[in-house]
């Protein structure tokens, strides 16, 4: 951003405002042929050719008619294709060699006869009805009765119902329809509108005959005393579908139960649609309790008029999200409501009768609350899932071999998760356990329905609740599940994520993209297998987990030798930008790779700074050292660093000493502007940053962190002042690239009274952080090399900043001569952290100036000395006059005294939130999981052995230190040296093991290792480690290790073009049926705008798609 | 053709009204039929004539219309005063006994309509005249039952200013009913300085806080934000403007920032801003320094619009943005996709505003403006559709439903609502009326144009 003083002016204003009123718009779109506008639903209907058997034995003489027919008729001629045998052999179906002929089978009762002169029987197809919200229609598709493998392309078409108007027309059904369903029998589709608070009923026959007239009725739902229940409906689900095939449809009504949700009404109602008389029901009262409505309330249920502005709406449960299903595979036979309400954190099972379809018990189902009062979770969404048989891995459904029956319900919530819920426990499901925690269970019942709040499922750090989380928090609009059957005959599908065997969710999110869930997958394994740690990836193979879409997760680096495989080294593994996409387990790209700034140390000596840990590769190419985090590094170290692969993401991740708290750039939002503005004051409350926006505790500051002020940039003029303001520069500054902002007419004059503060580093230490406010003290400049423990005097830190030269030096130290001109004591430094652990000195190598005008300080440190002394401090920062803040102040928030550890996309993770109980301050959330941290300080408590290395947690179920300091076996390459001469040796390097000091670290998705914290000095030669030195840093602030994380989780999403899908449908043959309700206005040549699309996906191959717009 | 005559003597005047004003003469001088005269072309304080931005001040009865005069038909815009307190009597009798006062009929095609002349509602002689093609009206509160109005014109451009004292507007200290705005609030210049520079071209949103004592300005196509310090007492002035605060589009190459709008705090609030070329919301404090410089602005941090639309969540072309009452949600207008998107912005356990997307649903193509009403369950959001002539209303509970779409007229601009008056007001730019709905959960006629104020202009 800028601030200018652009003196232009637009010119003929007048007229080119008419033209450009901001009403108006420039955007261009292709024209394009839209059929449909705003669908919001899709019910099924079967249309064709039918035998009038009523139900009896087929006869050449019966009728042959064109009708809408129950749906298990055209299911039945979607089967797979019979073989036509002539010959009598015994054929494999759909191998053409062996069976040349085939043909679809045929609902009992509608066989050809014609062979006994019977009249042939014109083809059925399928029809849907695709609701459309905007203006009130339903719009029609039609697709043939065929296997679902065998769709293709172009199979599914729209239909115009009005071929005498331009462009595919649909059918008006009512004022703002929300729900469209097909009625029992499959003669009629039933239409609930919010606009009018009524019904309708659309006659298929007339909807598909050839005849354009339409039947559409009117359907008031009444009481059974025939008071009009005026109260505007928000879902609507029907009994399932029966009836009679060879029956006609000679009702001129709909026929059979609808159920509707009338939230302002508190009441879901069974309607008879053949009158629209309520016949049941469940209500909730004022406490929300529900009760399935008895005989005695059944007739006089009445609610607000709300489409006629009758009756006041009194407060209560608000139901909106229903499902019905039947599961004839359960025994008994179970036939369940479930409703969600959008105000209440419980679902309601209703058990309906199995012959009438009406209530006959329910019970509640409480879900976890984890939004903060006033507001309360809620339901958008639900989804019954058929009773699943849990486990098997032989790629073919187990529903009657398994011995784990689950019968589970999923419910979107309003703290757009999804949750999960085991519908014969009555309990819900936990979706986040902490898969650490799971590493070692094989119990295929604990795994399918994890208990809440249990210590063996505590959940993975950073999770919201049970629920489960869309990827990127996208917000989640539907869900269902589906079966995927296994293909008969040899499966064609490749092996990996796209082939789905058992059970799975579709769900759709507003980002528009539509996610695919694991339910049961019984093509893959369940749990860990012992011997083989990569095997399984269990984060994702677990229920409730959303799919990922990475092939090859076991990959290892090997090489086919002799027909044996044999493991390699040379490999970085699968290439992530390949134009064939990503494939293979977590992993970096390359080694972690130092960034150090120069002047800090010389390139022989990088090696001696911190960094992550090797470990032993041995292969067939070579033998080397390579980095734990590397495709090459061994199984079990790979398997114990990638924990949980859910909560990895491919991504960036940079380790800097002192480093940024904040990472946004402009292309990213992921915790803060890494260079912030606020104002500054210096008065009476102290020395202080103030920002209304409260952003210090999101940001995870705190006490003795440091605020690097950031001035302005001269070089770009006073473009980053505020108008009015120049950029100053002090003539004396030796700080390059910083000015400050001052008024234009003040600047010269403050030159003077701000010199300290205009040619100082300008760092500061918080001395407090409050969400709105830091309170700064000005900082010391403070010997790198000062002791981890303290220093003990200071001719311990003139030696220690000699060695702090001599880093920089690329001589050996046998032959050099470093002196460090500056002057250091040993001291209390009270603007950082306190040292006051057991052995440690509480001191600090200080840089100190005197009055002596030769005394110099380092450059960007200002000498302070203390009236009536001669002695003071260099400083980072001094505490300056208002005078000189009074512009803006651009600062960063950085580290002290640790490595920030942050992602790209993860950004700095911490836990700390703001105190509410007394102040404004700052602190560690109490409840916050020990492994959200995003920083590794130098000097971290001991790890505990008695902790899980994995977990982290003790035998009491408390957790140890993160990060906490150990031994490691570090691997690395070691220079050889021939003498004491430190001539090199034949070879020059060799490759040696070590015990390591290391820091152990854990985050949401990995464990690492960062070897060598300090380092002990060299003796002779560079690098040969036998220094006396005890605990001394080398790191420097800048100082960086970056790795490319990939292999990362990355869920599979359908190839869908959705702009805003809203609802999800089954549809007949296992098909998916996705409503895209969103409007997409293209800016491409090639890809029309949209208002909206319909999608059938092809549930045994993902890529068959068919799209309506 | 009429003329569109000069406003009166800057102290500095700029080099292109000046050229303006010459060819205007010149062609007069050409033209016989220039004739008319000041008061011929003087607005009329009882019409509305392309009516953009809306506002009520439900305390003072009122609400405040502004005229953009995009026809150039008058020599200026308007800001006109609507009597509420009118508006509720004849809508009530309408409504519970089917009168029809003079100057009214019932609509023949929406029979729930009353079609009214404006000039009834009209406070005549409370309004002022500003420049023209007047976009919205921010309202910030001076206390006292005083009102300060601060009024984006797109002609000029210049950000207009007029204080409400209880019974007229006024920004000319000559006192004139219907005045003109003097220079002094007709905001042009930095610092109101005309040496400084002059603002950036097509101010567009407006928010003006009465807390903070502070109104900020975008412009359309600079994608620049304005401050204006507007202190209770004190010089109202340009105090500080940011440019290149959002990246042009890099399909069309087209910047700017569009909607603006402030949280509600009781110490001056967090400014949120749009952009129509960036998918990405910025947010602003203002800094007021301690030795009596003018204020200035203080970009704070962003978030992206990644929560709707595209198959990758990826929305932008923001234009309307509103608070709810105790502004807990942020409601955003988007158009691509057109989406009503809606945020968290309740305060964290950092102590932050949370700003995290929880909701949002599908709307019409090219919505201009939202306005919130209502507060727990009865909030309800008002978006306006220029393009096909409606209102969209939008329930906010559970998964963001679409309640209602309702036929307003031919190019509904803006939209208020006076929450305990139960009314929405919509204004129809390119029919010359403002749409009167009626939105008390109990009434049958809920959701429904009660009262269309003026007699729609024929094409």
């Amino acid at each position: 951003m800028n601030r200018v003083f652009d003196l232009s002016r637009g010119l003929a204003v007048a007229l080119a405002a008419v033209t450009a009123i901001s009403c108006g718009d420039t955007t261009s779109t292709p024209p394009s042929q839209l059929n449909l506008d705003r669908p919001v639903d899709v019910a099924f209907a079967c249309y064709g050719g039918l035998r009038v058997t009523n139900g009896g034995p087929p006869t050449p003489t019966q009728d042959i008619i064109t009708t809408a027919q129950p749906y298990g008729a055209c299911d039945a001629r979607s089967g797979p294709r019979v073989c036509v045998d002539p010959d009598g052999a015994d054929d494999i179906p759909g191998n053409a060699d062996d069976c040349p002929v085939t043909e679809a089978p045929v609902p009992t009762g509608q066989e050809s006869l014609t062979a006994m002169d019977g009249a042939p029987i014109p083809a059925a197809a399928w029809y849907g009805f695709i609701l459309q919200s905007a203006p009130g229609t339903v719009a029609i598709a039609r697709f043939p009765t065929k296997p679902s493998v065998a769709f293709t392309g172009g199979d599914v078409a729209m239909l115009d119902s009005d071929p005498l108007t331009p462009g595919k027309n649909g059918i008006s059904v009512g004022e703002d329809p929300v729900a469209i369903v097909a009625d029992k029998v499959g003669c009629w589709q039933v239409i609930a509108n919010a606009g009018s608070c009524d019904l309708s009923g659309l006659d298929v026959n007339s909807a598909l005959d050839n005849d354009p007239s339409v039947r559409v009725i009117r359907i008031a739902v009444q009481n059974a005393n025939g008071q009009v229940v005026d109260a505007r409906p928000a879902a609507m689900v029907a009994e399932p579908a029966a009836g009679v095939i060879g029956a006609t449809c000679s009702a001129d009504h709909p026929t059979g139960i609808v159920y509707v949700a009338y939230p302002s009404c508190h009441l879901v109602a069974a309607v008879d649609t053949a009158s629209g008389t309520i016949v049941g029901g469940v209500r909730y009262d004022l406490a929300g309790v529900a009760s399935v409505l008895t005989a005695a309330e059944i007739p006089s249920v009445s609610c607000p008029a709300e489409c006629d502005g009758g009756g006041a709406i009194a407060g209560g449960v608000r139901p909106i999200a229903l499902d019905l299903e039947e599961d004839p595979s359960a025994v008994p036979v179970t036939r369940r409501l479930l409703i969600g309400a959008d105000n209440s954190p419980a679902l309601t099972l209703v058990e309906l009768d199995e012959l009438t379809s009406l209530p006959d018990s329910l019970r509640p189902i409480p879900l976890e609350n984890t939004v903060t009062a006033p507001a309360l979770l809620g339901v958008t969404s639900v989804a019954i899932a058929p009773q699943i048989g849990m486990g098997g891995a032989s790629g073919v459904i187990n529903d009657q071999l398994s011995t784990t029956k689950f019968n589970f319900a999923y419910a979107i919530t309003t703290d757009d998760t999804i949750r999960v819920v085991d519908l014969d426990g009555g309990r819900e499901c936990d979706a986040q356990v902490d898969p650490r925690l799971l590493n070692d269970n094989r119990n295929v019942s604990e795994l399918s329905c994890p208990m809440i709040g249990t210590p063996g499922t505590q959940r993975r750090p950073g999770a919201r609740g049970p629920g489960i989380e869309l990827f990127a928090d996208a917000i989640p609009t539907s869900i269902r599940i589906f079966r995927a059957p296994e293909l008969l005959g040899e499966d064609p599908r490749l092996t990996g994520p796209t082939k789905l065997i058992g059970y799975f969710g579709i769900i759709t999110a507003a980002t528009g993209a539509t996610f695919v869930l694991n339910v049961d997958d019984d093509d893959f394994a369940d749990f860990e297998t012992a011997g083989d740690p990569l095997e399984v990836q269990l984060p994702l193979v677990i229920a409730h987990q959303l799919r990922d879409a990475l092939p090859a997760r076991d990959l290892r680096a090997t090489t086919d030798v002799e027909g044996e495989t044999k493991r390699i080294c040379d490999t970085n593994g699968p290439d992530p930008d390949a134009q064939g996409g990503n494939f293979g387990g977590p992993r970096a790209t390359t080694s972690p790779t130092r960034n150090v700034p120069a002047g800090n140390v010389a390139a022989e000596k990088v090696q001696i700074l911190p960094g992550i840990r090797q470990v032993l590769c041995e292969g067939v190419d070579s033998t080397k050292p390579v980095s734990e985090l590397s495709l090459v590094a061994p199984d079990a170290i790979r398997d114990f660093e990638y924990p949980d692969l859910r909560a990895l993401r491919d991504e960036t991740w940079a380790m800097t000493w002192e480093g940024s708290l904040s990472t946004d750039r402009a292309d990213s939002d992921v915790d803060g502007p890494a260079v912030r503005t606020s104002q500054i004051f210096v008065d009476g409350g102290g020395f202080r940053i103030v920002d209304q926006a409260a952003p210090f505790c999101a940001a995870g500051v705190e006490q003795y962190d440091i605020v690097q002020l950031r001035g302005c940039d001269p070089s770009v003029g006073d473009a980053e002042c505020p108008l009015g303001y120049t950029c100053f520069v002090h003539p004396n500054s030796e700080v390059a690239g910083i000015g400050a902002c001052m008024l234009e007419n003040e600047a010269e004059r403050l030159a003077d009274a701000c010199k300290d503060f205009l040619t100082s580093q300008r760092r500061y230490t918080v001395g407090r952080s409050a969400s709105g406010e830091l309170r700064l003290l000005p900082r010391k400049s403070v010997l790198r090399t000062t002791p981890l423990d303290g220093c003990t005097d200071n001719a311990q830190c003139e030696m220690l900043a000699d060695y702090a030269s001599e880093l920089t030096s690329s001589a050996h130290p046998f032959n050099d001569t470093p002196a460090d001109s500056r002057t250091w004591a040993c001291r209390v430094d009270t603007e950082r952290a306190p040292l006051n652990g057991p052995g440690q000195t509480g001191k600090r190598c200080l840089e100190t100036c005197t009055t002596d005008p030769a005394s110099k300080c380092t450059t960007g440190r200002v000498c302070q000395i203390a009236a009536g002394q001669t002695e003071g401090y260099c400083m980072e920062g001094v505490t300056p006059p208002q005078a000189c803040v009074n512009a803006p102040q651009r600062y960063e928030l950085r580290a002290s005294e640790a490595f920030t550890v942050i992602g790209t996309r993860t950004g700095y993770v911490h836990s700390t939130i703001r105190d509410t109980t007394s102040t404004d301050k700052c602190t560690k959330d109490p409840a916050g999981h020990p492994f959200e941290v995003g920083r590794i300080g130098l000097n971290p408590p001991p790890c505990d052995p008695t902790a899980d290395p994995r977990t982290g947690r003790r035998p009491d179920g408390t957790f140890g230190p993160n990060p906490c300091s150990t031994t490691v076996e570090q691997t690395e390459i070691q220079p050889a040296y021939a003498n004491d001469q430190c001539v090199e040796a034949s070879p020059a390097t060799t490759t040696a093991m070590r015990q390591a000091p290391a820091i152990t670290f854990h985050n949401r998705g990995m464990a690492l290792t960062l070897v060598d914290p300090t380092y002990p000095g060299d003796a002779r030669c560079i690098r040969d480690r036998m220094g006396t030195l005890a605990k001394v840093p080398v790191v420097f602030p800048g100082y960086q290790l970056s790795w490319r994380q990939t292999g990362g989780f990355a869920p599979l999403i359908l190839p869908l073009t959705a702009a805003y899908p809203v609802k999800v449908v089954r549809g007949p043959t296992g098909s998916i049926w996705v409503i895209d309700e969103g409007d997409y206005i293209s800016t491409s040549q090639t890809q029309p705008s949209t208002r909206g699309k319909v999608f059938r996906v092809e549930p045994q191959g993902l890529g068959q798609i068919n799209i309506l717009e | 053709m009429q003329a569109t005559l000069s406003p009166p003597v800057r102290s500095k005047r700029l080099p292109m009204s000046l050229a303006r004003r010459f060819k205007m003469v010149g062609l007069c001088g050409l033209l016989t039929a220039c004739t008319a005269d000041a008061d011929q072309v003087r607005p009329p304080d009882d019409q509305l004539f392309f009516p953009t931005g809306i506002v009520v001040a439900e305390s003072q009865g009122v609400a405040f219309v502004a005229n953009a005069n995009s026809e150039l038909r008058f020599d200026s815009g308007a800001i006109s005063v609507l009597s509420l307190d009118t508006i509720d009597d004849v809508v009530a009798r309408w409504i519970t006994s089917g009168d029809i006062p003079t100057d009214c009929e019932q609509d023949p095609d929406h029979r729930e309509t009353l079609i009214c002349d404006e000039a009834q509602f009209f406070n005549q002689g409370a309004g002022v005249r500003i420049g023209n093609f007047a976009t919205e009206i921010a309202l910030q509160d001076l206390g006292s039952n005083m009102l300060r109005l601060v009024v984006p014109t797109r002609g000029d451009p210049s950000i207009a200013w007029a204080d409400w004292d209880g019974g007229r507007l006024s920004c000319n200290p000559n006192g004139d009913p219907n005045a003109l705005c003097d220079d002094a609030h007709r905001l042009s210049y930095v610092q109101n300085n005309a040496d400084l520079s002059g603002i950036p071209d097509e101010p567009f949103g407006v928010y003006a806080d009465s807390a903070g004592e502070f109104a900020v300005v975008t412009h359309l196509t600079s994608g620049a934000v304005t401050l204006i310090d507007s202190p209770k007492s004190g010089t109202v002035q340009v105090a500080d403007v940011l440019t290149g605060v959002f990246a042009a589009d890099p399909t069309n190459g087209l910047r700017g920032a569009t909607g603006v709008v402030g949280l509600p705090r009781a110490t001056g609030g967090i400014v949120y801003v749009g952009s129509r070329s960036e998918d990405r919301i910025q947010t602003f404090t203002v800094g007021k320094p301690v030795n009596a410089a003018p204020p200035y602005l203080l970009p704070g941090s962003w978030f992206f619009l990644d929560a709707v639309g595209g198959n990758t969540g990826s929305s932008n072309d923001t234009r309307g943005m509103a608070f709810s009452p105790d502004g807990g949600r942020l409601y955003l207008v988007n158009r691509r996709p057109p989406s009503v998107q809606i945020f968290d912005t309740t305060t964290g356990p950092t102590g932050s505003p949370q700003n995290r997307a929880i909701g949002a649903t599908d709307i019409c193509r090219q919505a201009s403006t939202v306005a919130v009403s209502g507060t727990g369950d009865a909030e309800r959001a008002y978006v306006t559709c220029f393009q096909d002539g409606l209102l969209y209303v939008i329930d906010p509970r559970g998964d963001v439903e679409l309640e209602d779409i309702v036929l307003v007229g031919r190019g509904p601009y803006a939209v208020a609502a006076a929450a305990t008056r139960n009314k929405v007001f919509v204004t129809n730019f390119l029919e010359d009326t403002i749409a009167v709905l009626d939105t008390s959960p109990t009434s049958s006629r809920r959701n429904r144009v009660v009262l269309r104020i003026g007699k729609a202009r024929v094409l």
